[in-house]
């Protein structure tokens, strides 16, 4: 299964919910906004979402800025 | 004398906005806030990027501190509603610090993509402060839009020049019903200084406490220079004379001793 996450293709090999992968991707910890297929998700669904194939996903988080 | 700047329906003492932007380490983002005395911080919003986990600008900024996101990457009001949006779902509040650039060269933004922005943003909640070229026509459509502020540009960002828009910028200050936040160009505490003489609310500073050769410092001659500048602007200034009028009482006793 082919998903992009931040303009990248990644492949998954299992079944994945969108927590699972923030947590392989080790940000767990950082304050993020996920935009799943161009929706914003709230946090709360994050473990509800099983990703699938041809998904997109925008994880962005703050940076410094003026 | 108390003397606070509400924005949003918040109380802010501290009158310099800072950003958090290009400093050597963001290790040092504590000691600014604590130098500057800033209650207000600026951010960005972008991709996380996988290859670099490393420690996140969010760890350093205390609680107590009111995060401005900005929607720097916009291009045209569409991005820019995007990415307000995306910063509110992040949870850290609906302050937006609208920023809509469609030159990468000058950096100039657009006044027009700026209001649109500006309108939606307002009827969904948030506290909108856009970023514009002091322009009086674009500021009273901000203010009809719902602005909560207006920041007008002293010369273009990242550039230190100083007011290069002073005479701009005082016009939106006697004109437009809202805090003028001086965002951009204030390159030394004397411009921000001079920005809070002439009436403005507030001013917002980044490169030139960031990229300064002692941030912490510079830091706190901001926070300095902006309180001199707002205590002069109220207490008001004496008058200019063409002649010169002695400040001490002319000695009588040595004329009178011939």
């Amino acid at each position: 299964m082919i998903i992009k996450i931040n303009g990248k293709q990644e492949n998954l090999t299992k079944q994945t919910t969108l927590s699972e992968l923030i947590k392989d991707k080790k940000i767990d910890s950082y304050i993020i906004v996920v935009e799943y297929n161009k929706k914003i998700i709230p946090k709360e669904e994050f473990d509800k979402i099983i990703l699938k194939d041809k998904d997109k996903l925008e994880i962005l988080t703050f940076v410094g800025g003026g | 004398m108390e003397d606070i700047l509400e924005i949003g329906g918040e109380k802010l003492n501290c009158r310099l906005f800072i950003g958090t932007g290009k400093y050597p380490s963001d290790k040092l983002i504590p000691k600014i806030i604590t130098a500057s005395g800033a209650q207000v911080i600026t951010v960005a919003l972008r991709r996380v990027d996988f290859s670099a986990i490393t420690q996140n600008v969010m760890q350093f900024i205390p609680k107590n501190i009111r995060l401005l996101p900005n929607t720097s990457g916009a291009r045209n009001f569409e991005e820019a509603v995007r990415i307000a949006r995306l910063a509110k779902a992040a949870g850290c509040g609906n302050w937006i610090k609208i920023e809509v650039i469609p030159d990468n060269k000058r950096l100039l933004p657009d006044g027009h993509q700026t209001v649109k922005a500006t309108e939606i943003l307002a009827k969904e909640g948030f506290v909108v402060m856009p970023y514009i070229n002091p322009d009086l026509i674009i500021a009273k459509q901000l203010v009809s839009a719902g602005a909560a502020s207006v920041m007008p540009l002293g010369a273009p960002i990242g550039t230190n020049l100083g007011l290069k828009t002073k005479e701009m910028i005082k016009i939106l200050i006697e004109e437009i019903p809202l805090p003028i936040i001086v965002d951009a160009g204030i390159g030394k505490p004397s411009d921000a200084c001079e920005a809070m003489e002439l009436g403005a609310a507030g001013c917002l500073v980044n490169t030139a406490i960031a990229a300064s050769n002692n941030p912490v410092l510079m830091a706190e001659s901001f926070g300095k220079a902006v309180i001199a500048g707002r205590k002069a602007y109220l207490a008001g200034f004496a008058t200019k004379q063409k002649a010169a009028k002695a400040s001490s009482p002319l000695t009588g006793f040595l004329y009178e001793e011939k």
